[in-house]
């Protein structure tokens, strides 16, 4: 992020704690799709997402005040979003330490193929698509470690699991992730 | 070592977490086995992808929900049933902070009373008196209340809610010279808030006339300042 953006998300941060519903609504345009989108690959599906991003704005909106920019406020959001949608799922009884509705996925040898043009280009539409078709446990793991960033020992706090669970259930995922784009071509 | 056994290190490795020498075991496997190299192959593919995907819009009712959700922490009440449902059904409940203490409870009583008197209107015409919120909202915004049937041109004049906050506010203008700045803010804080979510719904309500949340959000918020402007005329 740039700092002049920084310095706009600080200042408008500042003043929605006073109760400033203008800059608040400011924020909310500037940082609604990141939630949104977020909230969407997490959850799997358009509505769950829309509630949840409400929630998470309205959750903002309380506790705004208490941000004091240690850590830029994209970074502060994204943190707050992660944290209200793993709360939601657990409410939901979704256990997201471990392998969900599949049961564990057996290891077994992935095919190959000699052809060099298999899975050339990944359409992204395709990829979410997929994305969405993942287990919980696995579609967790798998957005905040490779669509947001999140390192492993990271996802592992988050997740009350080991790094190993963690990196264990990312390569799961992305080998499902494989098999399901394969079956689209 | 196996493929299923070097399979299982693919990921490890394309992210760069083997050791060197478990690093260097797999490139020879890689070299010699082009089934677990296509798998490598795509698994940085898909991993690359996850890096660029699109961002997407949410809908814009979203907002509309949030800021009235908002507007009616800052008045103290509760938000509707109707309106709150997404957060509701997601957090099992809210807790609220009211920070404008003189205003605390208005919007709550009168959500529970437009939720009230929607109904009632609802279970049909014939049983049920037509308010002036309802007629004022019917005339002002061209839309036909759910259920009910205009049977005569309303006699809105006095009874309107518009002219109600007309007076209310005639009422305060002479007033407020005699209020202390303490509450000359919160009067100016209490309307800017109370306006906009006003506005907003009023957006919302012309760009959506048939969604019924959007309508009792509007009645909603007018109801409210009208009982605002009436604890500040009893001042």
């Amino acid at each position: 992020m740039k700092a002049s953006e920084s310095a706009t998300d600080l200042e408008l941060a500042a003043r929605s704690a006073t109760g400033d519903v203008e800059a608040f609504e400011k924020l909310y345009e500037m940082h609604r799709r990141r939630v949104y989108s977020l909230c969407y690959r997490m959850l799997g599906n358009p509505t769950d997402a829309e509630d949840m991003t409400q929630e998470v704005f309205i959750q903002l909106y309380r506790k705004i005040g208490t941000f004091r920019g240690d850590s830029t406020f994209t970074t502060w959001l994204h943190r707050l979003t992660v944290n209200q949608v793993l709360m939601y799922l657990r409410r939901r009884g979704v256990r997201l330490e471990e392998t969900t509705e599949e049961g564990d996925m057996r290891d077994v040898v992935q095919q190959g193929t000699e052809r060099p043009d298999a899975m050339p280009i990944i359409d992204r539409i395709a990829l979410d698509q997929a994305i969405a078709q993942l287990p919980a446990g696995y579609r967790t793991v798998v957005v905040l470690h490779d669509v947001e960033g999140y390192e492993h020992e990271e996802i592992a706090a988050l997740l009350g699991c080991s790094v190993g669970t963690s990196k264990s259930q990312l390569h799961k995922a992305r080998l499902k992730l494989r098999s399901l784009l394969s079956r689209k071509e | 070592m196996s493929c299923q056994q070097h399979q299982q290190k693919l990921s490890d490795y394309i992210d760069g977490l083997l050791s060197a020498s478990e690093e260097a075991e797999l490139r020879v496997h890689l070299d010699e086995c082009s089934s677990c190299r296509v798998i490598c192959r795509d698994l940085i593919l898909i991993r690359e992808a996850c890096r660029d995907l699109p961002e997407y819009e949410p809908s814009p009712r979203v907002w509309e929900r949030i800021s009235a959700a908002i507007a009616a922490e800052s008045f103290g009440g509760i938000p509707s049933e109707r309106t709150n449902v997404g957060v509701r059904a997601l957090s099992g409940g809210v807790s609220y902070r009211p920070y404008l203490a003189m205003a605390a409870g208005l919007l709550a009583a009168v959500l529970v009373g437009v939720v009230f008197f929607s109904r009632s209107y609802r279970e049909g015409a014939s049983r049920v008196a037509q308010g002036p919120i309802v007629r004022w909202e019917a005339q002002q915004m061209g839309i036909e209340p759910m259920g009910l049937i205009l049977a005569h041109t309303p006699t809105i004049a006095a009874e309107t809610v518009e002219q109600h906050i007309r007076e209310l506010e005639h009422e305060i203008a002479r007033k407020r010279p005699t209020w202390g700045p303490d509450v000359e803010r919160l009067f100016e804080k209490n309307v800017a808030i109370i306006d906009r979510c006003i506005d907003r719904c009023r957006r919302a309500a012309q760009q959506n006339p048939s969604d019924p949340i959007v309508r009792e959000l509007y009645l909603a918020a007018i109801q409210a300042k009208l009982e605002m402007l009436k604890q500040f005329v009893a001042l």
